[in-house]
């Protein structure tokens, strides 16, 4: 009986200890569903007031944009945007507000771009929120050579290749098997391409690039990388650039570029030929909406003879590449006399000529009095030493092939440093007399950089016109440092003649600091000249 | 000499404005509208324009009128040409030198009014203006509150994570 009664008591205690346990899980259960309850109420509530608060946006003037307008605007923040920040301004564009976030993240246009700096989370978003909207693929070894993983990039973009527009890829080192497989795959939508390997060390791409189906490609660049010149990649093209690729002949090299005879641009630079041969006189290579016809061949030889071969438009933009060599005056003489020698007819009656110089260029060009442009021709070099003998030839084609009588002459920062050279100097003395001049870029002279080696005095001619061009966001200061330069000979003295400076600024002084601006200029230049600040013109329009 | 010949706008507001037909044809739509309809004497309906804004605008039309208009079926590249341009004029920087409220009341109505020139002055400064800001910054400068939903502020807390692993 006593141990029935244990037995009974033992189970008793064990009720109660699970009717405790019972109360005490109810209770727990009963508090995790307030909880939840009162975290969905939380939530609503912050819904709610997100909801308010857009409500609220909505009546602002920047939220009454239309999303096409407001799309527009964020093109115009990003056009100008480094590719390494793109995604960090879009992102950060996107932060600001429910709306614009919405846009964005709703708009493929703003994701088709997929770039080798791009963090791999942000590609996979790029591609999924890019859509089928195009893409363009930029990658870039230089400088990002441990954060690049190729494989990976190259197995993301294999199944989206059909929709590439354009595919610049600047690499060096071994090519690795799924770079190769993805320029093999069909890319019907692409249209420019560039592979580049600076250091030449790429081997033969010997495939057939896109497997050749790559119809809409109108632009290729071709940098160190010999590839199948065969393909159907390298056909019916607008614009080509080949530079330090081998190739077995200079016919062979006519022969690709006669396959592409709608061409408006042609770049050929530092091209090896494994056998020299002399194409036979009678082929001729007509690239009749040639617009940039640029040579530059390390033996003038191959020069003269692809010159000789190619039938371009005499409005055409001609650049040389002029090596080394005591001649090179008469060199810049003899090719642009035959260059005018193709004309049908004698040049116009001009109306300027102008004289732009740029790190180892020398450009002449000539407007008629018609308001077009009647003649372009560009020499380059590789040593500072041969700019004054080119100058002096440009000098002679100037006045004796183009009856020049006065001149512009426009000055890049990069050619800053020629003026420490007296032959230069003398050369640039000699040009047609100057009624403008032109200094582009001088932010990078500014106070404080002089060490850079750039000259303390601007030995120029004497002119009655200046123009400064494109500081950027530099604070206007920086112009008055080459300004100085440019004022410190008796030459530019403005005593006895009017001078006019107008500064080009894309970011230009404040209002209230404008006055205090003109009165520095003046007391550089002279209190007789005449000041104006004006927004920056496309400086790259004389750069080439 | 014959007078140039003119047409009447009228605004939102019921003001009346007697412009050159040159100047009102810097706007597409009035351009085709009057091509549509033919020579009216009467006034063309702005119902999306007040008057204060539509004298603004017909100030930015006078002072443009010589210039090539943008060709209706413009390369789409030359459009991007168009926006990549970032200069803005002398006097178009003093043109739209006005109040946030003006401003964005005039990029509707050259919206509106299809005067893409003007689209493009009005959003470049906006640009301009939100350049290099942080989401902080653009918020204070156009008074914008945040309102995210807390799904979204999760997101870019994540989002976030990651940008400061880099």
């Amino acid at each position: 009986m006593d141990e029935i009664n244990k037995l009974i008591e033992a189970i008793q205690i064990k009720v109660t200890v699970m009717a405790d346990a019972d109360s005490t899980q109810t209770a727990f259960t009963r508090a995790c569903t307030e909880v939840d309850l009162w975290k969905k109420i939380e939530g609503a509530v912050r819904a709610k007031g997100s909801q308010a608060r857009q409500a609220r946006n909505t009546l602002l003037p920047i939220h009454r944009l239309p999303t096409e307008v407001t799309l527009q605007l964020f093109d115009m923040i990003l056009l100008r945007v480094k590719r390494a920040h793109y995604y960090d301004v879009l992102k950060d564009i996107s932060k600001v507000c429910h709306r614009w976030r919405h846009i964005i993240h709703h708009t493929p246009a703003l994701w088709g771009k997929v770039y080798g700096s791009t963090p791999h989370q942000i590609v996979d978003q790029a591609l999924e929120r890019s859509a089928i909207h195009p893409l363009e693929v930029w990658f870039s070894s230089y400088g990002n050579m441990n954060k690049i993983d190729l494989e990976s990039l190259s197995m993301k973009l294999s199944p989206h290749i059909d929709r590439c527009q354009s595919i610049s890829l600047a690499y060096f080192g071994k090519w690795d098997k799924g770079l190769v497989q993805l320029l093999h795959r069909p890319a019907p939508k692409l249209e420019r391409l560039l592979l580049k390997d600076e250091r030449s060390l790429t081997s033969i791409l010997d495939v057939e690039l896109f497997g050749g189906q790559a119809t809409m490609l109108k632009e290729v660049e071709i940098l160190g990388i010999p590839c199948n010149w065969g393909g159907a990649a390298f056909r019916g093209l607008d614009a080509l650039t080949l530079s330090r690729v081998t190739f077995p002949t200079i016919d062979y090299l006519l022969g690709i570029l006669d396959q592409s005879q709608s061409l408006s641009r042609l770049e050929l630079s530092h091209i090896p030929f494994l056998h020299i041969d002399t194409p036979t006189a009678t082929r001729h290579i007509n690239l009749l909406h040639l617009n940039e016809f640029s040579l530059g061949f390390d033996d003038m030889r191959n020069t003269d003879i692809i010159f000789g071969h190619i039938n371009a438009p005499i409005c055409s933009h001609l650049c040389i590449f002029l090596p080394d060599g005591s001649d090179l005056g008469d060199r810049a003489m003899h090719l642009a006399t035959k260059w005018l020698a193709r004309r049908p007819t004698p040049l116009p009656p001009l109306r300027s000529t102008t004289f732009a110089l740029t790190h180892r260029e020398i450009a002449l060009s000539a407007i008629s009095n018609d308001g077009k442009e009647a003649f372009f021709l560009a020499y380059s070099c590789l040593s500072e030493e041969n700019m004054a003998r080119i100058l002096g030839g440009v000098n002679r084609v100037a006045k004796e092939l183009l009856n020049a009588t006065e001149s512009s002459f426009k000055l890049h920062d990069q050619a800053f440093h020629l003026l420490v050279h007296s032959g230069f100097i003398e050369e640039l003395h000699q040009l047609p007399p100057v009624t403008t001049i032109e200094i582009g870029d001088p932010s990078s002279v500014g106070e404080g950089l002089e060490y850079r080696g750039y000259p303390r005095r601007f030995d120029l001619p004497s002119f009655p016109s200046l123009q400064l061009f494109r500081t950027f966001h530099q604070p206007v200061e920086r112009v008055f440092t080459p300004l100085k330069g440019i004022f410190a000979t008796s030459i530019t003295a403005v005593d006895d003649r009017m001078v006019h400076v107008e500064i080009h600024l894309e970011v230009g002084p404040e209002p209230d600091s404008l006055d205090s601006s003109v009165a520095r200029v003046k007391e550089i230049v002279g209190v007789n000249c005449t000041v104006s600040f004006l927004p920056a013109p496309r400086f790259e329009k004389w750069e080439k | 000499m014959s007078a140039a010949p003119q047409v009447t706008l009228e605004s939102s507001d019921g003001e009346k404005f007697k412009v050159d037909k040159e100047v009102a044809e810097r706007s597409v739509l009035i351009k085709n509208m009057i091509e549509d309809v033919g020579e009216s004497d009467n006034p063309i309906p702005l119902p999306n324009v007040n008057a204060s804004v539509l004298k603004k605008v017909l100030e930015y039309c006078e002072h443009h009128r010589g210039d090539p208009l943008p060709a209706a079926d413009a390369d789409p590249s030359n459009d991007d040409n168009r926006k990549r341009a970032t200069e803005i004029s002398d006097w178009d920087q003093k043109f739209i030198q006005v109040d946030q409220e003006m401003l964005f009341e005039i990029i509707l109505a050259a919206n509106y009014m299809d005067i893409k020139p003007l689209l493009d002055v009005g959003c470049k400064t906006v640009a301009n203006m939100i350049k290099g800001k942080t989401p902080e910054e653009i918020r204070k400068l156009f008074n914008i509150v945040n309102d995210f939903t807390p799904e979204e502020e999760a997101q870019i807390k994540k989002e976030n994570e990651w940008a400061e692993d880099r």
